[in-house]
């Protein structure tokens, strides 16, 4: 065991990396112990969560399928993927910005890479989707596409997604240790967002005045890109477009911010 | 062989006010003076250089107490020697495996059980998961907490729950120990116990740094001292020496 500050800001990043990936056994096991909380709370834990997703999902997606005239079948499966993905998205931001506030009495005692708190919540974030992805199976199965499902496609833009979403965690968290109004913004813009993306509605229901919501809309790329392949059917290419840039935006951001303020994020907690 | 080597060290620290905690109100105010210890940065924010020009190598077998009035500095050295401030510049080198023990409960979780916290303590400790499942017989034994480690630590009174925070982390030797204030645990029969562990875990470090206003705890541990004052080491020597000097300082406000 050996630390120095010696060497430039870029080497530093690059030891905090090795150092959050090679204390794994420390982000995976505190992730597991978020979760765990909520079992040891009630027998049932997260399963209340599913459980309760399920709910208003049915609820919703028969008033959905009146409500646009379409199959409850296609409705309900089309509602309930982007309803479960947006929901991960939403909750993996808003806790971002807590990533490092949170953990304020660990960074204060111990120098602990900061990229693990990072990736802690995003592994907690990441086992909370697989609870909710049972609702999707379920849904998947009873429609009948489940057979129709590509998972290859839908594989490779969870991969992209968890990156963008680890990326944002980093961006949020520190910007939100130095500027404690963030998290109450990105609740709001989240709020907003979730009528603004296509998640309810579908795409192809804008008139062209209001395609922008869509094109313009990273959210909007991500929830195309990975509900497509479980829909069976193919996202296009301009939504590929828009996430692996978005996701070249985030790298650039995040990169620039820690490069400038990662030695300094403690000293804002 | 475990060593820390700090070469002119200078913290600055931002405190920001809730005006410039906001990003809306933040937006280009960054100026900076130099001489005071507490200035104005921008319009709604301080800076406070916490430390400055500190030059220390400690080697192998020191133990060193800290002492200083409160702001001087103590906290905030030890936690530039744990490597979590980095420093505004200077150069620090830190060889050893670290433990400080500032906040013994850090990472405990009161609807875990007892068992449950003693990997959870070992892991945020820095130990791997086997080597931490591997401390649960020993801590059980020395906290004596025997069934209690079957419920959740929120049921435990306030002695039972420091016992079992102060069994784990002491239970790992680590080569550079840093303190701030020491730390003892719980009732009247517990204390000798956890005197004698905690004596043999200094014994065995290489290197002990511990900060406090005790000066019995100074005297007792410690072979030299260092005396901040508004940032700087003012002495660094005997513990004797910089105990009076402490003194005279205290005497005169």
């Amino acid at each position: 065991m050996s630390y120095t500050n010696a060497g430039s800001q870029f080497h530093l990043l690059m030891k905090d990396f090795v150092e959050a990936l090679r204390s794994w056994e420390f982000w995976v096991y505190l992730g597991w112990n978020d979760v765990a909380k909520q079992y040891r709370r009630s027998f049932v834990g997260p399963v209340w969560i599913t459980l309760n997703t399920a709910l208003f999902i049915v609820a919703f997606g028969m008033v959905g399928a009146q409500l646009f005239k379409i199959a409850v079948a296609d409705y309900l499966s089309y509602f309930c993927i982007g309803h479960i993905l947006f929901g991960f998205f939403s909750m993996l931001l808003n806790e971002g910005c807590l990533t490092y506030v949170n953990a304020a009495p660990f960074l204060k005692q111990t120098a602990y890479p900061k990229t693990a708190f990072v990736l802690r919540v995003l592994w907690k974030n990441v086992i909370l989707l697989g609870h909710n992805f049972f609702v999707i199976l379920g849904v998947l199965v009873w429609a009948g596409k489940i057979g129709n499902v590509s998972w290859m496609a839908f594989g490779l833009a969870f991969i992209v997604s968890v990156l963008s979403g680890g990326l944002a965690v980093g961006i949020l968290g520190a910007l939100a240790a130095r500027f404690r109004d963030i998290p109450m913004m990105v609740t709001s813009i989240m709020q907003i967002a979730f009528f603004l993306t296509p998640v309810i509605w579908r795409a192809e229901q804008l008139t062209e005045r209001a395609k922008f919501l869509v094109v313009w809309n990273p959210l909007a790329a991500y929830l195309d890109i990975l509900r497509r392949p479980l829909l069976g059917e193919t996202a296009s290419l301009e939504s590929w477009y828009m996430a692996l840039g978005a996701l070249a935006v985030q790298a650039a951001l995040f990169f620039a911010l820690y490069l400038a303020a990662r030695r300094r994020i403690v000293y804002w907690l | 062989m475990p060593f820390i080597e700090l070469e002119s060290i200078r913290v600055d620290f931002p405190v920001f006010t809730s005006r410039s905690r906001g990003l809306v109100n933040t937006l280009f105010m960054y100026t900076k003076q130099e001489q005071r210890r507490v200035e104005r940065a921008g319009m709604f924010g301080y800076t406070v250089h916490a430390l400055r020009d500190i030059n220390l190598h400690l080697r192998p077998g020191e133990r060193i107490g800290l002492v200083g009035r409160n702001g001087a500095g103590k906290t905030t050295l030890l936690r530039v020697m744990s490597g979590v401030y980095e420093p505004g510049s200077g150069r620090v080198r830190i060889e050893g495996r670290i433990s400080s023990l500032t906040d013994i409960m850090l990472g405990m979780d009161s609807d875990a059980n007892g068992y449950e916290n003693i990997v959870l303590r070992g892991i945020v400790l820095g130990l791997t998961r086997k080597e931490a499942t591997a401390l649960i017989p020993e801590v059980a034994a020395f906290s004596e907490l025997g069934q209690y480690l079957d419920l959740p630590v929120g049921t435990y009174s306030s002695g039972m729950m420091l016992r079992l925070a102060f069994a784990v982390s002491t239970a790992v030797v680590p080569d550079i120990l840093l303190m701030d204030e020491m730390i003892g645990a719980g009732d009247a029969h517990f204390v000798e116990k956890a005197q004698s562990r905690i004596n043999n875990m200094i014994e065995r470090v290489s290197i002990l740094v511990i900060a406090s206003h005790n000066e019995e705890i100074i005297k007792r541990f410690c072979t030299k001292a260092i005396l901040l004052d508004e940032g700087k080491i003012r002495h660094m020597g005997g513990v004797d020496e910089c105990l009076a000097m402490h003194r005279e300082e205290r005497q005169v406000p």
